[in-house]
């Protein structure tokens, strides 16, 4: 057994969050002081995180470096912390896009404290989320995920939308209270805690079974934008400007479909497993949906999450493949797809910025002024929809390849739903290269700064690196 | 003897002279109710001191019992009452009074708390019920108002009628028995005559006043004006310590009078239970008084804890105080929340008042928003751990039907807490909020650090509580 | 091998940094002399059959390696040779003519696209082609830089990018394997072959930019001229031409693909013909004659089951001449992009127009002579008579521009020392290929004095009267076929999701009857939790009857 290393990740950022709360007030320092501990504690976490890939078995499927503590005896709670190289994978993508997030983030954001605090508390749970290895403590942190959102979003989100925080946080609540059911009856039915692995070995009979798995996955869709409970998730995320809560806003769909992934391939039973076709055609129907209105939205924001939205079912869709294969493979292209959105979030924060401060009322054209975002969105575009030289494009190619093996309409919606999605993006991309529709005179000022165009430079690289070798900060 | 029997009354005495206390500083003028509260809070700890020193003793062993059951009631109490004074005494310095017949009342109320929490006897429980009702009859007068409420008189003709439903029912059983009306002559009496419709009338007779004193639906009529209309402190006392006393009191005729009627109970306590939940629920959305939604979001709780009594089990006995526990913490952040909640010099008490609150006090309604999750039970905060406990017990139980409606109405009832945070977060500026006094935020920041060291390790506190509550059961 | 491709990347890098104007000339005449070396390099390992080449493990997976593969076999040779020397050619010409500002950057996108199709050819598994395929389609859009032009260039190829992603998924998942020397094993185990074949000739002809997919090819006129001819002759098209090589194992699976193949490659060249004909724009012209090469060229090669051979290298070679010349047309008209201004230089400039004809008659020369021999090898005159059409066409532009009615005084061209080598070079190149393939035979001398006849005929001089019809040449066919049947529908269709479902489902509806039942839940509280005695009462009796009934039920 490792000794808290585990729980680190965990109470590092929450440490940091602590920090920042109490951080004195002071004019001239105080929103550096607060953006410096956020950083140092997500530098911090980046460190653990690699020290804890070296302490690992590359080769191992199951859970590694196992924790126990105990918190209750009545009723009995027992957390369990346990890492794979897939969770892993997520948790540092998640801290290292934030790390990159919190770099790139202007320093005169408003609430720097509430924004800083509560994204560490965020970062906090969702790594007790990831490294959870029994269903209370993931359920603990399932749930707990959810407030510094609803914090986020009530901080940041627009004003017309706080009839629809309200909708989407019971929205949540309900999918939230089905699981916590679900995880008791397990609980009492093996008479004590269970682990993720051990779930679907539980023997509950008829309408029960169905009960306990239809809970825990309608659990994990109230995290999805699942059409037709797509519309608040995609309102709220439209919404927010601040490209930290933008990020967390793509990022709380990642949570549900982490659940999936761990409760799915070979832990729910083969009475549910059968369904699968109904969750796929879900995810085919929400996929064509969300892409076909990103055609005609305006906002690009709206874009970007349905981007986010159609990758997450692809993923959701391979996961209820009659297969376990592709774990890992998942993995591997959540790493990219993560940090790509982050860079791309922000860079679209920037744009709407600039044409803030410059005053200009139309976005068109507005990246001939700015070479550096021009070619960094760019790319950055590119890489999303596809470039053969990252690793999205390449695990996506075996994920794909896998879903034609199974079903040849299935696969073809996919791709569908991607090319819509993808072009949206394009279409988006060259309105803002349209030199036609750019202002007449010539705007200079409000091209990404020295430092933003090297980190997004060096993500680049370590997209570029992760072609060619997934784990290659592993030492 | 006697002056050993004496000894073992100075919790009482120790409030009675806190009492007397009062009295002398009106007599000498003393106009600041820093003053008086200072004097209450010293026989409080006082008292308090009794209490544990004296733990086990009672000055009148055929009408009191002083175990650690009644201990650990009355250190919740004595705390509660604790903090109230000391944040009440801002309230009544802004308001420019003395609170000096708050101050009475409140120390009077204790007596009669320890009384009923501490009764074995029918005679005592009936005296220090009629007392308690007397003392918060005239807390509800309490008013700087110029046209006085009707909720003291609405509340002493209600409490009228369920003073005499009581006393009949005890002066039945006081027949039946000759007067020997003792916990365990009474159980052994409805043990005995399971079957006679008088004395199952007699023994209901014994619950409804609590039920009703508690605010448990059908019989909640006076517990939103309670809390709804009166002043701050009042509220404060009603919301929170008049609860906890009543249970602690109802917790006990149950597990030591009621389980020969266990199986009607058991039905009859499960139905007030939902009707509690839906009222409360509803109630709490239809609301836009900040003292009154929490009223409601009071019943419903309240309902949940009735719903684990309706089983007669010592150990679901110990889940349900568990839950009353993080609930009343958890209400007692609120409160304290409501006391920095001042504009030119005026208490606001209204939803709307919170308008922009986040953008000027981030850290009050970031301690707000602890307390209202709590409610709705997120880990990690305490409340999950009331809310593990329940879904548990009602699964183990197989109640699934209630359990449902109490899911259902939780969905219902998050939904007033979440008006009040987007209140607070979204909405722009109304009013400019006056400047915080120094001990409420103190005590703010000890009740959020002390609803996060309890979550994150409940379990000393928690065997200490088992210890306590368990004794109950022998 | 790895020692000419690696130069080849290092110049290319080092071509792109920006320097100023002199460093950058300098620069792009050493990129021409590098250039030359390594193609000598090259020929000279290509022709003695050297085993040559490298193989870089890249990554490893369940179905197979990931290699970058660089081994050219014999075949491979002879589409590397032509197009090393055609990228040369156009860097040469790109040194000569002062049309471009970045010299060394046009350069450096013309040698890292010959490294993109090396690989391309060279690929030996799905990864590396799809990678080649995308890189040249990424160049491209470098290339251009204009907006107009690359805007429906990147999308068309992007949507055929897609649909070969989507072929390659479903075929290596049905394989499990990623080599492309398996795939003639989908013959006899693949699933869903017409669609396998149908999609995969969808991309080639999206690709080549056919009839009904050529609209992303015509935009291209937009941009300068020099980066649209390459653009049009050495990436999209070419790839999708390559690539149908690669993978043609694929095209096979299915018997509706050759037929589909050939009909559309005749419309192809008829449509070319007839647009390059009537089009007033040069640009255009020049674009949509190279469709009809194009289209010629998949003819050609679905006759021989895609089986590349030295006289198509000279074919795609002529055809990329004739853009160069077309070129010089345009700079010596002085960058006049509408052939009915154009002059007819009696006064000056008249000997650079000259010269141009006469190495526009020596590449006629070399055209006809290899289309003949084509076609005779295959047995299929149809090919001849398509060569000699596009011919045709291609004389029609000549007698409209070198017999223009109008004579007015051209601008003189500045001074340039370096245009007669360009004359020179061309000149001997074009006179060694004509002796190389024989192409003085006295049916030559008769087409030759045929096609002069052509060009300076009066009555193809009257055809001059098609410029002025204005829909002729604003009208692009799948440009609005497209837009209707797919563009149009599409938005309407996701504007009718965005208003239909997510607003009035999902925000009215759903809202509406939430906050319905919340109102009515609230009223029915207020009804029955009404503040008056009567009410107490009854709340006070309906428990002790609660209490009762219970009793009783026990009872009972």
């Amino acid at each position: 057994m490792s000794s808290y290393q585990l729980l680190g990740l965990i109470l590092i950022p929450l440490i940091g969050s602590i920090f920042t709360l109490t951080a004195k007030y002071d004019k001239n320092y105080a929103v550096s002081n607060i953006f410096n501990v956020s950083i140092l504690s997500l530098l911090a976490n980046v460190s653990l995180i690699l020290y804890i890939f070296s302490q690992c078995n590359l080769e191992e499927s199951g859970l590694q470096l196992v924790e126990s503590f105990h918190w209750v005896d009545y009723p009995k709670v027992e957390i369990y912390l346990g890492v794979d190289i897939f969770s892993l994978l997520i948790i540092l993508s998640v801290n290292l896009s934030f790390l990159v997030a919190e770099i790139c983030l202007y320093r005169k954001t408003e609430r720097a404290k509430t924004l800083i605090a509560s994204e560490l508390l965020f970062i906090g749970l969702c790594n007790g989320y990831f490294i959870a290895a029994d269903v209370l403590s993931f359920y603990i942190f399932f749930v707990s995920s959810g407030t510094p959102l609803i914090i986020l979003i009530s901080t940041y989100g627009s004003q017309r939308k706080k009839t629809v925080l309200i909708r989407f946080s019971i929205y949540n609540l309900i999918g939230a209270l089905l699981l916590l059911v679900s995880i008791i009856m397990m609980c009492e039915a093996q008479k004590g805690d269970v682990l993720l692995s051990e779930a679907g070995k539980i023997n509950f009979k008829g309408g029960t079974e169905y009960f306990v798995w239809l809970s825990i996955f309608f659990a994990f869709i109230s995290r999805l934008p699942i059409w037709p409970f797509h519309y608040w998730i995609s309102s709220i995320n439209s919404s927010l400007k601040n490209p930290l809560v933008f990020l967390v806003g793509n990022l709380i769909p990642l949570i549900g479909l982490y659940g999936f992934i761990r409760f799915w391939p070979n832990t729910v039973p083969e009475t549910i497993a059968i369904h699968a076709p109904i969750f796929e055609i879900i995810c085919i129907i929400t996929m064509l949906f969300i892409a076909l209105v990103s055609l005609s939205h305006k906002d690009m924001r709206y874009k970007l999450f349905a981007y986010t939205t159609v990758y997450y079912l692809v993923y959701l869709t391979s996961i209820f493949l009659p297969t376990d294969v592709l774990k890992l493979n998942i993995g591997y292209s959540l790493y990219s797809y993560i940090i790509i959105i982050t860079i791309l979030s922000f860079l679209i924060s920037h744009i709407e910025h600039q044409k803030k401060e410059l005053g200009i009322y139309g976005t068109g054209g507005i990246l001939c002024y700015m070479p550096r975002a021009s070619k960094c969105l760019s790319l950055f575009i590119l890489a999303g929809i596809g470039l053969p030289v990252t690793s999205l494009f390449w695990n996506n190619f075996i994920i794909i390849s896998e879903i034609f093996n199974y079903n040849l309409i299935l696969g073809i919606m996919v791709i569908l739903s991607i090319f819509l999605v993808s072009l949206s993006l394009l279409e988006e991309l060259y309105k803002l290269k349209d030199k036609s529709s750019a202002a007449t005179e010539c705007i200079m000022g409000g091209d990404l700064s020295t430092k933003h165009y090297i980190v997004y430079i060096g993500c680049l690289i370590i997209l570029f690196l992760s072609f060619f070798k997934p784990l290659w900060f592993v030492y | 003897m006697i002056l050993h029997n004496m000894i073992y009354t100075l919790p009482e005495v120790s409030l009675l002279a806190g009492i007397i206390h009062m009295f002398l500083l009106y007599i000498m003028a003393y106009e600041s109710a820093k003053v008086y509260s200072r004097a209450a809070k010293f026989w409080i700890i006082m008292s308090l001191f009794w209490e544990v020193a004296t733990q086990g003793k009672s000055f009148s062993p055929l009408y009191f019992d002083n175990d650690s059951y009644t201990l650990l009631f009355n250190l919740i109490v004595g705390v509660l009452s604790y903090i109230m004074i000391s944040l009440s005494a801002t309230w009544f310095v802004t308001e420019n009074k003395t609170g000096c017949k708050y101050y009475v009342l409140l120390l009077s109320a204790l007596i009669g708390i320890k009384l009923l929490i501490s009764s074995i006897n029918l005679v005592s429980l009936l005296f220090s019920y009629i007392l308690l009702i007397y003392i918060h009859y005239r807390m509800l007068g309490i008013s700087y108002e110029k046209i006085p409420s009707e909720a003291p008189s609405r509340y002493v003709g209600i409490s009228g009628i369920i003073i005499i439903i009581f006393a009949l029912g005890f002066l039945y059983i006081n027949k039946l028995q000759d007067g020997n009306v003792e916990y365990t002559e009474v159980k052994e009496l409805f043990s005995s005559n399971r079957k006679s419709l008088e004395l199952y009338l007699s023994a209901i007779s014994l619950l409804i006043p609590f039920l009703y004193s508690i605010g448990i639906a059908p019989f909640h009529i006076t517990a939103e004006d309670k809390t709804g209309k009166s002043i701050l402190p009042v509220s404060h006392y009603f919301a929170l310590i008049a609860p906890v006393a009543f249970w602690g009191c109802f917790i006990k005729l149950n597990i030591e009078l009621m389980t020969a009627y266990k199986e009607e109970l058991s039905e009859v306590y499960k139905i007030f239970a939902l009707l509690s939940v839906v009222f409360g629920a509803m109630g709490a959305n239809a609301r836009i008084n900040l003292h009154r939604i929490l009223s409601y979001s009071s019943m419903y709780h309240f309902g949940v804890v009735l719903m684990l009594l309706s089983f007669f089990s010592i150990a679901i006995d110990f889940s349900a105080f568990i839950y009353l526990f993080v609930y009343i913490l958890s209400l007692n952040g609120c409160y304290l929340v409501f006391y920095s909640l001042r504009s030119h010099g005026e208490y606001l008490s209204s939803v709307a008042s919170l308008s922009g609150l986040a953008e000027t006090r981030s850290y009050t309604t970031g301690a707000l928003l602890v307390s209202l999750f709590s409610f709705i039970g997120l880990p990690p905060l305490i409340g999950f751990l009331g809310q593990l406990n329940v879904v548990s017990e009602l699964l183990k139980q197989e109640s699934y039907i209630s359990l449902g409606v109490i899911l259902f109405f939780l969905l219902i009832l998050s939904k007033s807490y979440l008006e009040i945070v987007k209140t607070a977060y979204f909405e722009h500026k109304v009013k400019t909020y006056d400047s915080e006094n120094k001990l409420v935020i103190l005590y703010t920041v000890l009740s959020v650090i002390c609803i996060v060291i309890i979550a994150f390790n409940p379990q000393g506190l928690f065997e200490i509580l088992k210890d306590m509550f368990y004794v109950i059961s022998i | 091998m790895i020692n000419i491709i690696a130069c080849l990347v290092l110049i290319s890098c080092i071509g792109l940094i920006k320097q100023r104007m002199k460093y950058d000339r300098l620069m792009s005449w050493i990129m021409l002399f590098v250039g030359v070396l390594l193609f000598i390099d090259f020929a000279m390992e290509a022709v003695n059959f050297k085993e040559g080449g490298f193989s870089f493990l890249w990554s490893t997976s369940k179905i197979g390696d990931i290699t970058i593969d660089f081994k050219p076999s014999p075949m491979e040779c002879r589409l590397i040779l032509p197009l090393f020397f055609i990228s040369l050619m156009t860097i040469l010409y790109n040194n000569i003519y002062r049309y471009e500002e970045k010299k060394s950057a046009f350069n450096s996108y013309i040698l890292l696209n010959l490294v993109s199709l090396s690989l391309l050819i060279c690929s030996k598994n799905y990864v590396q082609l799809t990678t080649a395929i995308f890189t040249i389609d990424i160049l491209g859009y470098l290339l251009l830089k204009d907006v107009d032009s690359s805007h429906r260039y990147v999308v068309y190829n992007f949507f055929a990018d897609m649909c070969l992603y989507m072929v390659l998924t479903l075929v290596s998942g049905r394989l499990e394997s990623l080599a492309i020397s398996d795939i003639p094993q989908y013959l006899k185990i693949g699933h869903h072959k017409d669609f396998v074949g149908l999609i995969l000739l969808f991309v080639v002809l999206i690709k080549a930019g056919s009839f009904m997919f050529h609209s992303y090819i015509v935009d291209l006129n937009s941009a300068k001229f020099q980066r649209m001819s390459a653009v049009n002759m050495l990436y999209a098209p070419l790839a999708g031409v390559l690539m149908a090589l690669k993978l043609h194992g694929l095209l096979i699976v299915s018997d509706f693909v050759y037929p589909i193949l050939k009909v559309v490659s005749f419309l192809t060249i008829l449509y070319g013909i007839g647009n390059a004909i009537c089009t007033d724009n040069i640009k255009k012209k020049l674009i949509y004659l190279n469709m009809s090469f194009i289209g010629l060229l998949l003819i050609m090669l679905a006759n021989s089951d895609f089986h590349w051979d030295w006289s198509y290298s000279f074919y795609y070679g002529v055809a990329y001449f004739i853009n160069l010349l077309f070129l010089k047309i345009y700079l010596y008209q002085n960058n006049e992009n509408k052939v009915s201004l154009m002059l007819n230089s009696k006064e000056t400039n008249s000997l650079m127009l000259k010269a141009t004809l006469l190495q526009f008659i020596l590449i006629f020369n070399i055209f006809i002579t290899l289309i003949f021999e084509i076609s005779a090898e295959e047995n299929k005159e149809l090919v001849f008579v398509y060569g000699l059409a596009i011919l045709f066409s291609i004389a029609v532009i000549l007698n409209h521009i070198y017999s223009s009615p109008h004579s007015r005084r051209l601008e003189k061209l500045s001074p340039n020392s370096l245009r007669p080598i360009s004359f020179l070079a061309t000149v001997s190149i074009l006179l060694y290929a004509n002796a190389e393939i024989g192409a003085y035979s006295m049916y030559n001398w008769m087409f030759i004095i045929i096609l002069l006849l052509i060009i300076k005929a009066p009555f193809i001089t009257s055809l001059r009267k098609i410029y002025e019809i204005e829909w002729l040449q604003k009208e692009d066919i799948s440009k609005s076929f497209f837009l209707y049947t797919l563009v149009t529908p599409f938005m309407y269709i996701s504007r009718t999701l965005w208003l239909m479902v997510d607003f009035i489902f999902s925000e009215k509806i759903i809202t509406t009857s939430l906050n319905g039942m919340h109102k009515i839940g609230i009223s029915l509280f207020f009804k029955i939790n009404q503040k008056n005695y009567i009410t107490y009462f009854l709340f006070i009796i309906a428990g002790i009857l609660c209490f009762i009934a219970s009793y009783y039920r026990r009872q009972m």
